[in-house]
């Protein structure tokens, strides 16, 4: 797939070109934003908020080599403005969730340790996990995607990673 | 550490749903995108109503009519664009425009609408809040198009205010006398600030000689006219 080429066409209004080029990353945005809102539904709205957001601001996209890049900050802006709108929400009656699994059948196959990364790690620690070991970030390139300055990234990045090694090894003390 | 993390979000499980969604929501941008590409058309053509019934000094006519509301929205439409413009010169230019579709033929009419496509782009870079457009400050090149486009427009609009051709009653050097008039009119109007005949007070001494001198002859022009 020529990502350049279809980010040109896309920029002149080509939406069929542009749905191709969506297409090879949605189930990278689907799981990205899973981690941050835990449900099929809420990630699914992202998805699709993603692909509009996306299109509609193409244009100003100046490097199609940053293409993925781009797309993945917008995953995670929609991500954690989502977590924040829904923190805003009250539930009418909290008894109710009880009898509603908290994840669908379709996830049991997940381990505990993705569970972890979910429950376990901030939101902005999720940013820099997703983006160093999902997506193959630099720290650089994490830095400007996050606008926060490489230090910083760093810093989080091992805060991170340091949780998750607790996690694991208290996992195992009970195992 | 870095292989296990990718393995256990490919875990995350893709619902058949996905690639819906994905279409849903490019869909939703292309019909939007689609909405202010025709909202920025309109805009467009607003303001070249506005601006050539500028032109005509008499004020006669105004084949802005053609641009009814279905063509630029709506009153408020043009008004957020051009801000000194009345509800009445929006009816007038309504009332117009049965008028024009039907006095001029078809291959005419796409004649005019394309010239009329060279004063709108003039009108958007250079035209003050009333459409005007000060030709001191236009670059040469740029004002012998609008010279140019005014020259084969001007009978047109002649034609659909029911008068006798301009050109056909002047001779050349008069018709080029005339182009120049309504230029000068243009600039003063610009320079004034004004929408209407300015009062002759209000003209900057500079060019108050120029103006009364082509104002008379936009006034000879159409004597001539009316009474052919």
């Amino acid at each position: 797939m020529n990502i350049k080429r279809l980010v040109r066409k896309a920029q002149k209004g080509n939406d069929s070109a542009y749905l191709v080029l969506f297409q090879e990353f949605e189930a990278d945005i689907y799981r990205m934003a899973y981690v941050y809102v835990k449900n099929k539904d809420d990630a699914l709205d992202i998805v699709q908020e993603v692909a509009y957001q996306s299109f509609k601001k193409i244009s100003t996209l100046k490097k199609p080599e940053y293409f993925k890049t781009w797309l993945m900050k917008i995953t995670i802006n929609c991500s954690l403005n989502l977590i924040n709108k829904n923190k805003k929400v009250i539930p009418l009656n909290p008894k109710f969730e009880l009898h509603t699994p908290v994840y669908e059948d379709e996830d049991i196959a997940l381990s505990l340790s993705i569970l972890s990364l979910m429950e376990i790690l901030k939101d902005d620690e999720k940013n820099v996990i997703l983006l160093k070991y999902y997506d193959d970030l630099t720290f650089k390139e994490i830095s400007e995607v996050l606008e926060i300055p490489l230090g910083t990234v760093k810093s989080i990045l091992y805060r991170a990673l340091e949780k998750l090694r607790e996690n694991s090894k208290e996992v195992g003390n009970y195992g | 550490m870095d292989n296990q993390i990718k393995e256990e979000i490919k875990k995350i499980v893709l619902p058949d749903e996905i690639n819906e969604r994905s279409k849903l929501g490019i869909q939703a941008a292309k019909n939007e995108l689609a909405g202010s590409v025709k909202r920025f058309v309109k805009r467009k053509i607003a303001i070249a109503v506005l601006a050539s019934c500028i032109i005509v000094p008499t004020g006669t006519f105004a084949y802005q009519s053609l641009l009814a509301d279905d063509l630029y929205g709506s009153f408020d439409n043009v008004k957020k664009h051009v801000t000194n413009f009345t509800m009445e010169n929006y009816l007038l230019f309504d009332a117009k425009l049965n008028k024009a579709k039907g006095n001029l033929g078809e291959e005419e009419y796409e004649k005019f609408k394309e010239l009329l496509n060279i004063i709108i782009s003039a009108k958007l870079d250079y035209g003050d809040k009333n459409g005007n457009i000060n030709f001191s400050l236009v670059p040469k090149r740029e004002t012998e198009e609008i010279e140019g486009v005014m020259y084969d427009i001007q009978p047109i609009f002649d034609k659909l205010n029911s008068l006798p051709s301009s050109r056909d009653l002047l001779t050349d050097e008069e018709y080029e006398q005339y182009i120049q008039a309504l230029i000068t009119y243009e600039t003063t109007m610009a320079l004034v600030g004004t929408s209407s005949t300015p009062e002759i007070d209000m003209i900057p001494t500079e060019v108050k000689d120029e103006y009364v001198k082509a104002s008379e002859f936009l006034n000879y022009v159409n004597e001539l006219q009316i009474n052919n």
